[in-house]
């Protein structure tokens, strides 16, 4: 058989090359080794943060990151940004006691950007949620002291709207001990005022006839006082004109008529005092004083029994708006009660949680990439060198002058590509079984999509081969295809942010069906049927792919006419 | 008898006339040389043989079957060797042997005897085993020449077989050639060293601009022309615009 005959020429020949090992083992090998080590220490922990503060003291929950260094201007942190020594810096202000930061990133390195972004934004919004938290259930520890105190104070309306009760109760019946002294009073007063003609006639009564024994008392004091002075004008004329002796007598006559004089004043005087005690006369001279006071105790029952009144409507008025505060209090504690309750219910916390259950490990994630990457660069440049090195051989032109069809030769050679990268293909797959513990059963369609997608580069790469004679540019050519794909993928930006044009042909390329269908096989662990669509596109690549190669050779050949 | 038969075959690129009303025979058993100057056409009448271009207008039989839209028939019937290595370094002479037995359809068995046949035919039994990448310049050759006979083809097409080599290797390779010219192998050489066809052809022809302007021996030219060298008869003609 042609084709097994044209395989085992195309192994020897491969086999024998010392630069095919090198392109097929020694280079993924090394990719390999060199990504294993760059995705293992990828880490958030290498994002530098340059921090300008302003007086903010604003302090970063933020555990990934080990690395900040302070800056005195802003200047100086953007310096910074482009050598990679700070990925961000960030600005902080005291605004009216609030922190404001302002934060730069690195937007020249979108994939920094994003980084850095998804981290600060992490280390953010964890101390905003913090302090959120602390205020939250300080707010909450506040509410149920109000709610407590309202509580208390509901409890000591209650008590004061008792003692306001039990105090109208007393009021009342104060009242009425009260309005039955005022109606005994009334009575006394107006038996009372029924008797004052009278005792003003017995005032008058008493007053005329103290009257007139006063001034006869004090006509009489004014005679003896006359007397005693004319006794002492004529003791003094006696004694001028009497001899001692007949003075002496005359003396101690007049000295006996003036002290029975005093003695008679003093009499008087006793009976003055006497009339001065009187009772009666007391009464009757107070008598105003009492009419005036019983007016007056009488104006007071009645003031007070109408204070009394007020004081009881006083108390009712007040037993009213306690019972109304009462109420709004009781409606501010269930108010305040349910804010608790939505407070505490509404407690909010932000946990940041893994969509998916996989492997933990960066390289894990990645490794599908790696293995796209592999399989994509040694797919096109192993075929593309394939031919290469065939067709610039005088062996290919003795190899076309055999009665030997061009698709034989197109078969041979894709198959002997094929099986170097089907020996990648399960190195690579064995690799994911032990470092990252691959589903055996994932095999069949981890190989079927690296099968076709490998077989599309390998046509592809045939067909560079084919129709670029110079090796240069053949390989250059490929190598630019391969930057092609590279670039028409998820590696320099995300394509779902590019338009929908772009994302077309994004999502028609190899690489990144290759990558995608990796991913879902490795990481997501979707089964045939979800990737029916991709390899439905795949297989009408891998038809056209062929056609075109058949043609390229078609051209070679013709080339060589 | 004929084993080759050109009638009037023209071949054109574009409006180029590479090949004009060629006509000539090659008899069975014959050495037949061709010679002609750079752009006589030498070229594309060698891959017209090969089966590489076809003939726009004449005929071309090979033992007297038109093979115009054949061309597997002939590359099936035709060997050729070219002053390059057209084997692949990597192999030895074995699996070159093998490989190339295997794209013209023969049989394992048929290839172990063809090869055992062709290796002390060129006096390579030793190196069968040996990559060609491994082999001296005229060991390459015979190993070329060996390849090319592999399928045991009646036509034998050499193309410059000699460049390269020296006088000695030169005369030792045509003795290979004669060799297998007595096996039965019709031969056609082209090249450009007029005195090596002289001696070894039994028939010369001579490509000018795209047409066999002279056919016969090297004696029925010195007759014609009366000059006693193959390349004083070649240069005449050559430098003579009316033939």
């Amino acid at each position: 058989m042609k084709v097994f005959s044209i395989l085992v020429k195309n192994i020897r020949n491969v086999s024998r090359n010392k630069g095919y090992f090198v392109v097929l083992f020694l280079f993924p090998a090394l990719l390999i080794l060199f990504a294993s080590i760059m995705f293992s220490s990828f880490s958030l922990e290498n994002v530098g943060i340059g921090v300008v503060d302003h007086g903010g003291g604003y302090e970063f929950n933020v555990e990934k990151i080990s690395r900040f260094i302070n800056y005195n201007d802003i200047e100086g942190c953007l310096d910074d940004l482009p050598s990679g020594i700070v990925n961000l810096c960030i600005v902080i202000d005291k605004i009216n006691q609030s922190t404001h930061l302002e934060v730069y990133l690195d937007n020249s390195n979108r994939y920094v950007q994003s980084y850095t972004k998804e981290t600060f934004l992490e280390a953010s919004l964890n101390n905003q949620l913090q302090d959120v938290g602390e205020s939250s259930e300080l707010i909450s520890e506040r509410l149920s002291l109000y709610s407590l105190s309202i509580s208390n104070a509901r409890s000591e309306l209650v008590n004061i709207g008792s003692e306001l009760d039990e105090q109208e109760k007393l009021l009342v019946d104060y009242k009425k001990n009260l309005t039955r002294l005022r109606e005994d009073f009334d009575e006394a007063y107006f038996a009372f005022k029924e008797v004052e003609p009278q005792i003003r006639v017995i005032q008058e009564q008493l007053n005329g006839s103290d009257n007139s024994l006063e001034s006869d008392i004090s006509s009489f004091r004014q005679r003896k006082n006359y007397l005693v002075s004319q006794i002492e004008v004529l003791k003094v004329m006696l004694a001028v004109q009497l001899p001692l002796a007949q003075y002496q007598e005359f003396d101690d006559l007049l000295t006996s008529i003036v002290d029975d004089l005093e003695n008679i004043d003093r009499n008087l005087q006793n009976i003055e005092s006497v009339m001065a005690g009187n009772e009666i006369e007391d009464v009757v001279n107070s008598f105003d004083g009492i009419v005036v006071k019983i007016e007056n105790i009488r104006t007071l029952l009645y003031q007070a029994d109408e204070d009394i009144d007020n004081s009881i409507s006083k108390i009712q008025e007040s037993k009213l708006k306690i019972q109304e505060f009462d109420l709004a209090l009781e409606e501010a504690e269930r108010d305040l009660t349910g804010l608790m309750g939505e407070i505490k219910d509404g407690d909010t916390s932000i946990s940041f949680k893994n969509s998916f259950e996989f492997f933990d490990d960066p390289t894990f994630l990645i490794f599908p990439l790696l293995i796209s990457l592999i399989i994509t660069l040694s797919s096109l440049v192993l075929s593309n060198l394939f031919i290469l090195r065939q067709v610039n051989k005088p062996s290919y032109f003795r190899e076309i002058i055999t009665p030997t069809s061009q698709i034989s030769f197109i078969f041979a050679d894709y198959i002997i590509n094929l099986f170097f990268i089907s020996i990648q293909i399960v190195v690579l797959f064995l690799i994911g079984l032990t470092w990252f513990e691959f589903p055996l059963h994932s095999f069949y369609l981890f190989f079927l999509v690296c099968f076709v997608v490998s077989s599309i580069f390998i046509f592809i790469g045939m067909s560079f081969g084919y129709l670029i004679e110079s090796q240069n540019l053949s390989m250059l050519t490929t190598v630019f295809l391969t930057m092609l794909m590279l670039i028409f993928s998820d590696l320099l930006i995300y394509s779902d942010l590019t338009g929908k044009f772009v994302k077309f042909f994004i999502d028609l390329n190899p690489f990144v069906i290759l990558h995608s269908s990796l991913k879902n096989v490795i990481v997501f662990n979707k089964d045939f049927f979800y990737l029916v669509p991709s390899l439905i596109v795949l297989f009408v690549m891998y038809v056209i792919s062929f056609l075109v190669t058949y043609l390229s050779r078609a051209i070679n050949f013709a080339r060589l006419e | 008898m004929s084993i080759l038969e050109f009638h009037n075959v023209k071949k054109r690129f574009k409006s180029n006339l590479v090949l004009s009303d060629v006509s000539f025979n090659v008899n069975e058993g014959e050495i037949f040389g061709i010679a002609g100057i750079s752009g006589s056409g030498k070229s594309v009448l060698l891959k017209i043989l090969l089966g590489l271009l076809n003939e726009d207008e004449g005929k071309i039989l090979f033992r007297g079957r038109d093979i115009t839209w054949k061309k597997n028939y002939l590359r099936r019937n035709t060997g050729f060797a070219s002053q390059g290595n057209m084997l692949f370094d990597e192999l030895t002479i074995r699996e070159n042997s093998y490989y190339f037995g295997k794209l013209y359809g023969m049989k394992r068995s048929y290839i172990k005897q063809r090869f055992n046949e062709l290796i002390n035919l060129m006096e390579l039994s030793n190196f069968g085993n040996i990559k060609i990448k491994q082999l001296s310049g005229g060991m390459k050759k015979r190993a070329n020449l060996m390849i090319a006979l592999i399928h045991k083809p009646q036509l034998l097409i050499l193309d410059e077989p000699t460049v390269g080599l020296d006088n000695i290797l030169r005369e030792k390779l045509w003795s290979y050639i004669k060799k297998i010219n007595l096996e039965g192998v019709t031969i056609i050489v082209t090249t450009h060293l007029l005195d090596e066809i002289q001696e070894n052809c039994d028939n010369l022809a001579i490509l000018k601009h795209g047409n066999i302007v002279s056919v016969g021996s090297f004696e029925q030219y010195k007759h014609d022309f009366k000059i006693n060298s193959f390349g004083g008869i070649f240069r005449y003609i050559i430098e003579n615009e009316s033939i």
